[in-house]
Formats: structure tokens, C-alpha cells, sequence
């Protein structure tokens, strides 16, 4: 990818420009950029805009629009997506409305040629497993962003015993307040730290792998 | 000191004026529920979102049994955005409220597109007069009657998804506050039935006013001019604007004290957010009512009698002096929340917050 590629998918991002986001999407994919390295400038701009928004320089509107931007250039390489990776359940439990992360890593799931069932947010335990016994999924993956809700993501491994599927059926987490010591004390079969990463752990929980842990510095 | 009735209280506190004791306050919508009826299913949430008298009389058995000073309704978010045709998902648990389906802003033009709605016929706003009416009745000046009503921006955030309020506030801010105008005039119409239907305060849910969600230039474009209109115009009743999230704007609800005269205080979740009770009390005791006091998240749900009265006597040696405090939790309690840990909390408070 060349410099100045990268420099208005970036910019694309990290200043909200929402029209302009969908064009750039199809330029890039003509110009034979694949999605990857489209995924990877895009994590490197939500990293600054989550850093702004964390140091409260922004807030909430910027980032949304910013994670609107993101969806928008990918929709390019998802309307090529064939599902046929995998099929995933995901969704943000109960109590929990949070869902900028999870909507992200949806749209990631996607371009890489993933069947996603996205159940949305505060989303009744009992569905996540209903779910995905309905849909046969191979991964099922929940989120949350609230300390209070992080137990609810052991209630989802209890209900999935309880329904015949949890060694059929892998189970992902994700949030920020979450670890890869919490993902690994609880038990779930995978952690990923963000939209690309969750991409490299569907693919390795794919193959059969458990207790995949993706991480980055510090996590 | 003589004993006062609940709704002298109350708003002694509200006044900073010395009360007999801490009046105590709830946020318990589906708690209230489960109070009156274990074995509770989803149609007993709907039931009592669609039925004043039931929602009034859940409340008062909740009211009666637990004790308290407010005789608080808390619904759903749907009673006055179904008015502009906004759909509700029935819940799937039953510990759950009905939540919202189908929205009806979407495109920037739909704003604009908003009439004002008429309290009395609209929406499911005539229900939750019913249930004022019926609390009115029942407890005449002695109780305060306590409404949950969202601000004009956070009504927007329930008459289009979030996501599009806040994409809208940086990309169509023109067409957005024209829909504000229309739903500013219909939250000031309900609030105003409210209190002709004996009304006494309301928890006016500011929820966007915090610094994880708008920045305070972007809270101060969309939100003051429309809460600082509603409460002029709503002189009736008091209200209580209630932060939900971590970083509450103690200096923008300050000023709406300092600038109006029905605006009291504030509610927030002192044990999660910053500030918390001793910060708000040093920083913003002397302008603002405080209601918090105990962990609905933690110490209301897990907690023992014995933490939970520590937690209410540490609360009430924080607050208390000067006044200007309500007990209450941060926000909804749990249904999980076992019925002892409520009964405890309410008895330590009558132990610990009587001022001499």
C-alpha cells in the first residue's frame, strides 16, 4: 500500500469524513489492496481515535462516526463475502449496551468470509445459547464493556453445558475490562483484543485450537 | 425534632433545609415487579408498562411493604416516543423491560417531520397519568410522587438509534435540533400533565450529560437549551436530573440549580462514577441535592445486612451535614437484589440518617 493510501484511509477515520468512506472502500479494493492491509491502517486509526476518546478529547460522536467510516470502507470487500469460513454467534450480554467493539469486529468477521449472526446488545443469555444450537455455529462470541456484566460471560459457558454445545461450540470473549487471564480463568476457548485480532482468533479456533489468547502489549 | 410526612422530607432536602431525617428514594422498575409477584413472566412486564393502575398499585405495594419516602413510577422508555410511532420489542426474560424496536427518526428530513404530541391522547403518556392519578388518590400531600421523565436529547436517543442522534450531532446538527425543539415542547406537555395529575418531582433523566458520551461543548449545544427550556416552563413540580454514566456533568446540572428554581439535584452513581459522594459533596453539596448513597451493582445484589449498613452509615456521615441529601441507589435496582438486603438497607438508613 502505498503512502498516501494509507494517509486517507487514516485520515478518513480519525476525522469522521462519512461521505467520502464507501468511495474510498471501492477505490482501494480496484486499486487491488486486499483487506487485510485495509484492516490493519483501520485498526491503527481506531487505536488513535480510541486514545482521544479515552483522554476525553472527543467523545462518543466522533467515535461513532469514526467506527461508521470504518464499516462504510469495508462494505466493498464484505459484499464479496461468501460466509463460508465459519458460522459465528456474537453479541453484547445483558445490562450491557455497549457495542462499538462488537459492531466492529462483526464487520471485520465478515470480510473475512464469515456467516455472522449478530444478535445486538443486551442480549438475554438464554439467547446467545439458543442461538447457536438454532444456527449450528462454530464460534460463539460475547462481549461486554461493564465490570458489573463480566459474570455473565461464565453464566453463557454454565448454559452452554447445560445445552449439549459447549464442546461443539467455541466460546469467544471480548470487552475492554476483559483479559487474557479473566478469558483463560473462566474458561472461554478464545480472547481477542480487537476487531483484527478477533479475526486471527476465529481462524485458529477454527481449526480446533482452544485457549487462544490475542493480545496485544499489555493485555 | 417533630416527625414530618415524607413529602416534607423530601423537600426539606431539596431546600438544604434541616429534614428529620435522610428521605429515602428508589429506582425499581422490574424490582418492584418481582416484589409483588415471584413467579413473574415477560407478560407481567408488558401488563404493567400498558396498565396505569397496575403500575400504580405494583408501586405502592412495593412502597408499603419495603418503606420509603417516594412513591416513584418508573416505566419504560416507550410511554412518549410510541406517540411518533416507535415500536416496542416484547422482552424476552422477564426481568426485563419491553425495549425499543422500530424508531422512528432514521434520515436527518424525519426530525423535522416530528409533531408535538398531546400528553393526554398520545403514546402511551395517558398510562402513566393514570398511574399519578391513582398514587395521588392514594397518598394525597403525604407521599411525594416521583416521575421518570428523559431530557429532550435523550428522548432523541429513543426516538432514532443512538448511533444516528450522535452521527447527526457532528454531520446534520441543524435538522437534529429542529426534532429537539418539537420533543423539548411534548417532554415539557407530559411533565406538566404529570404534575396536574399530582406530580411532585421528577427524575429528569439527563443520561447523555456525561463525559464518556458528549463532550461539554456538544452537551451544552444539545442539551442545555432544551433542558433549561423545560424546566421554566414546568415550575409545578422539582426535578432531579439523573446521570447513568461515569463522568457526570456536576457543573452544567449546577448551573441549572443556580439558574432555576425547580431544579434540585442530581442522581448518579456515587460508588462507580467520579465524582463520588465526597468529591460531589465538597465539590457541589452546597448548589445540589445529592441522591446516591449505596451500590446497586454490588453491595444492593451480593452485599451482607451488615455491609449494607456500613455502606448507609458512611453515605450518611459523608451527606448528611448541611442537608441536601436523599438516599438512594445510583440507578435501577437489580431484581436479583434479595429482599432482606432491601429491607436492611432501609432500616439503617432510619438508624443512621436521623438528624438531631
Amino acid at each position: 500500500m502505498k503512502d498516501e493510501q494509507y494517509k486517507r484511509i487514516y485520515d478518513c477515520v480519525v476525522n469522521g469524513k462519512a461521505s467520502e468512506a464507501q468511495k474510498i472502500g471501492e477505490e482501494m479494493k480496484a486499486a487491488g489492496i486486499d483487506s487485510k492491509a485495509i484492516g490493519l491502517v483501520l485498526i491503527d486509526a481506531m487505536n488513535l481515535v480510541g486514545h482521544r476518546y479515552r483522554e476525553r478529547e472527543i467523545a462518543l460522536p466522533q467515535l461513532i462516526l469514526a467506527t461508521h467510516c470504518f464499516k462504510k470502507i469495508l462494505l466493498p470487500y464484505t459484499a464479496d463475502s461468501r460466509g463460508s469460513e465459519g458460522v459465528v454467534v456474537i453479541g453484547t450480554v445483558k445490562n450491557d449496551i455497549h457495542d462499538i467493539g462488537k459492531n466492529l469486529v462483526v464487520s471485520m468477521l465478515q470480510v473475512y468470509n464469515y456467516t455472522v449472526y449478530d444478535l445486538g446488545k443486551d442480549v438475554p443469555l438464554e439467547k446467545f445459547v439458543s442461538e447457536a444450537k438454532k444456527v449450528n455455529a462454530d464460534i460463539l462470541g460475547a462481549g461486554t464493556l461493564l465490570t458489573a456484566t463480566m459474570p455473565e460471560l461464565i453464566e453463557i459457558i454454565n448454559m452452554m453445558k447445560e445445552a449439549g454445545i459447549r464442546e461443539k461450540v467455541k466460546f469467544a470473549v471480548g470487552g475492554a475490562p476483559l483479559t487474557t487471564t479473566y478469558a483463560k480463568h473462566i474458561g472461554a476457548d478464545g480472547y481477542a483484543a480487537d476487531a483484527i485480532l478477533a479475526v486471527e482468533m476465529a481462524n485458529h479456533l477454527k481449526k480446533g485450537e482452544q485457549n487462544y489468547q490475542a493480545a496485544r502489549q499489555g493485555r | 425534632m417533630k416527625e414530618m410526612t415524607s413529602t416534607q422530607r423530601f423537600e426539606a432536602a431539596l431546600k438544604h433545609e434541616t429534614p428529620d431525617m435522610v428521605p429515602i428514594s428508589y429506582f425499581a422498575g422490574i424490582l418492584q415487579l418481582h416484589w409483588v409477584k415471584d413467579n413473574l413472566t415477560w407478560k407481567d412486564t408488558v401488563e404493567y408498562g400498558r396498565n396505569g393502575i397496575k403500575m400504580a398499585q405494583v408501586t405502592s405495594h412495593f412502597l408499603d411493604e419495603v418503606g420509603g419516602d417516594t412513591a416513584y413510577i418508573l416505566s419504560d422508555v416507550g410511554e412518549i416516543v410510541q406517540g411518533w410511532g416507535v415500536r416496542m420489542k416484547l422482552p424476552d426474560a422477564p426481568d426485563i423491560h419491553m425495549a425499543l424496536g422500530k424508531f422512528a427518526v432514521n434520515e436527518p428530513e424525519d426530525w423535522e417531520k416530528l409533531d408535538v404530541l398531546d400528553p393526554l391522547i398520545d403514546g402511551r403518556m395517558p398510562t402513566y397519568l393514570d398511574a399519578c392519578q391513582w398514587l395521588s388518590a392514594k397518598y394525597h400531600e403525604k407521599v411525594p410522587i416521583g416521575v421518570d421523565v428523559p431530557s429532550a436529547l435523550t428522548t432523541a436517543t429513543h426516538v432514532a438509534p443512538m448511533e444516528t442522534v450522535l452521527i447527526h450531532m457532528l454531520t446534520e446538527p441543524d435538522a437534529l435540533k429542529k426534532g429537539l425543539v418539537t420533543i423539548g415542547k411534548t417532554v415539557e406537555g407530559f411533565l406538566n400533565a404529570c404534575a396536574d395529575e399530582g406530580a411532585f418531582y421528577s427524575a429528569y433523566l439527563t443520561t447523555r450529560a456525561s463525559k464518556e458520551i458528549t463532550t461539554v461543548d456538544q452537551y451544552k449545544e444539545f442539551g442545555v437549551p432544551y433542558d433549561m427550556e423545560i424546566f421554566k416552563k414546568t415550575e409545578n413540580m422539582y426535578h432531579i436530573c439523573h446521570v447513568c454514566g461515569v463522568e457526570p456533568m456536576f457543573d452544567i446540572i449546577a448551573e441549572y440549580s443556580r439558574k432555576t428554581k425547580n431544579t434540585k439535584g442530581i442522581s448518579w452513581w456515587d460508588k462507580g462514577a467520579k465524582p463520588n459522594l465526597q468529591e460531589a459533596k465538597d465539590g457541589w453539596g452546597d448548589v445540589l441535592c445529592l441522591m446516591a448513597g449505596i451500590d446497586h451493582t454490588n453491595t444492593l445484589t451480593d452485599g451482607t445486612p451488615e455491609t449494607i449498613e456500613k455502606e448507609v452509615a458512611e453515605s450518611c456521615k459523608i451527606a448528611m451535614p448541611g442537608s441536601g441529601f436523599i438516599f438512594a441507589a445510583g440507578c435501577d435496582i437489580s431484581p436479583k437484589t434479595p429482599k432482606e438486603n432491601m429491607r436492611a438497607m432501609v432500616k439503617a438508613i432510619r438508624k443512621h440518617g436521623k438528624y438531631k
